[in-house]
């Protein structure tokens, strides 16, 4: 089972999945970015160091948070993906939108 | 001998499934069998005691083996009709309190929808094949597979080719981001679209026109798909394509080496203002071109390793439908998840 911490700093929601991100985890993710910018929290960082592994459907959580984030006038970054997540990120040519962090704080702190 | 089984009617005798392993009537006449009297009927289908029923006293499967007292059935339905049905019998009499009946109801109602999900998962698998091309096309001077095994009953590839008017060939390896039916509804919009668009343009404005069509339909969904489509002239082996975040294709040379094809672009789905290039290259004799879906490259590690091992697979100068076959047998022994999706094109020069 994928597991969830949330952790709030400064005015941005760090997640960080720990376990597998695909099509079973994926929708959780989503909630959670979702209730996050249901309340107010725009500003989210998924730490993918946990990540062991991540498919299609985990970009695709991503990417929806992405749009989420932006239409509310947030953003959403990703920081430290493990190998086989940066190879998803540059199969899909996605590391164009998201671009990987190599730390949670550079990632808050990228404009 | 209390028992429980499900009954599912065949041509002529009820087939029994699910049974604990003795045989709940003696095979015989098939208006004997009491689970096909239940069938005849909608509804909880009850004897408490057959021998003070004149209805049943004289059936064989009261008067012998096994004997039957009690009998108690609800029908099961699949599509407006009576399959089968669950049984209870006893060998006493006895009475169906309302709670049993009610449970026996609920069971069958379980079964009934495990049934009818099967039916649908079985018509939906035949759909997703059909939508693969059948047949392979007699294409002089080239050789061409394709294979599309999903991890459930259907899937979010898929594989195409076309002939086009004159010299062209066409041929595309879409992933639809998820699995199982919600991927494969998308996935068959996908294919119609590229299918009416392609045609006669130029492929990357081709792209551009199903990114536009797809847009909505993808951004409702929450869903994005990766494409490659290649257009390849016949004569002169000239091949224009695009990758739309797919990133796994390669030309194997009669050498064994491989070149990956550099143009890519992100997927569809994503940004309604991406704009993709196509890119060039040239399949030479005895060159293939490789496309592959992430199933497979997941299943190979994951890592890009994948593409040498694919290419030696096809390193043999067998048939491809050979080439495909070893590479899926090593591949279906490994752990898979994701959808296992192959085109390959083979310029042979003779035929």
């Amino acid at each position: 089972m994928t597991s969830f911490a949330t952790e709030t700093i400064g005015t941005t929601l760090v997640v960080r999945p720990l376990g597998r991100l695909d099509l079973v985890s994926a929708p959780q993710l989503r909630d959670i970015i979702a209730s996050s910018v249901a309340n107010g929290i725009v500003g989210v960082v998924v730490d993918l160091h946990g990540v062991d592994f991540m498919d299609s459907s985990g970009l695709g959580a991503m990417i929806n948070g992405l749009k989420a984030t932006r239409q509310a006038g947030g953003n959403l970054r990703i920081a430290r993906p493990a190998q086989q997540a940066l190879v998803v990120l540059d199969l899909t040519m996605m590391q164009q939108i998201l671009h990987p962090y190599a730390s949670v704080e550079e990632a808050i702190a990228a404009p | 001998m209390p028992l429980a089984y499900v009954a599912f009617i065949d041509r002529d005798l009820p087939r029994v499934k699910s049974s604990s392993g003795e045989l709940p009537e003696t095979p015989g006449r098939r208006e004997d069998s009491f689970s096909n009297m239940a069938i005849q009927q909608s509804g909880l289908f009850l004897i408490e005691d057959a021998t003070a029923d004149a209805r049943y006293s004289s059936n064989p499967n009261v008067t012998g083996v096994p004997y039957l007292r009690f009998f108690a059935a609800y029908p099961i339905e699949t599509q407006g009709q009576r399959v089968g049905a669950l049984c209870l019998m006893h060998t006493e009499a006895r009475h169906l309190s309302e709670l049993e009946a009610s449970l026996l109801h609920d069971l069958a109602l379980w079964i009934q929808n495990e049934v009818q999900r099967d039916a649908d998962h079985d018509r939906a698998t035949a759909v997703h094949r059909a939508l693969l091309p059948q047949a392979l096309p007699f294409i002089e001077g080239y050789e061409l597979i394709g294979r599309c095994i999903p991890t459930l009953a259907v899937g979010g590839d898929y594989y195409d080719w076309y002939l086009s008017d004159g010299d062209e060939l066409v041929v595309t390896l879409a992933d639809v981001m998820g699995k199982g039916m919600g991927a494969a509804m998308l996935m068959a919009t996908v294919r119609t679209v590229l299918r009416l668009i392609a045609r006669g343009t130029d492929l990357a404005d081709a792209l551009q026109n199903a990114a536009r069509v797809l847009a909505n339909d993808l951004a409702r969904t929450n869903t994005f798909v990766t494409i490659f489509d290649a257009r390849i002239t016949k004569s002169t082996g000239d091949v224009e394509y695009v990758d739309a975040g797919l990133g796994l294709a390669f030309i194997l040379h009669d050498n064994g080496s491989y070149d990956r094809l550099p143009v890519r672009g992100l997927p569809l789905g994503i940004d309604p203002d991406t704009k993709w290039v196509a890119g060039h290259t040239q399949l030479k004799l005895d060159e293939t071109l490789i496309v592959f879906s992430d199933g497979i490259y997941d299943s190979l590690g994951g890592t890009d390793d994948a593409f040498g091992i694919v290419a030696a697979h096809f390193v043999a100068r067998d048939s491809l439908d050979e080439c495909v076959r070893t590479l899926i047998t090593s591949i279906a022994d490994g752990p898979t998840s994701d959808d296992i999706t192959i085109l390959a094109l083979r310029r042979t020069g003779t035929t």
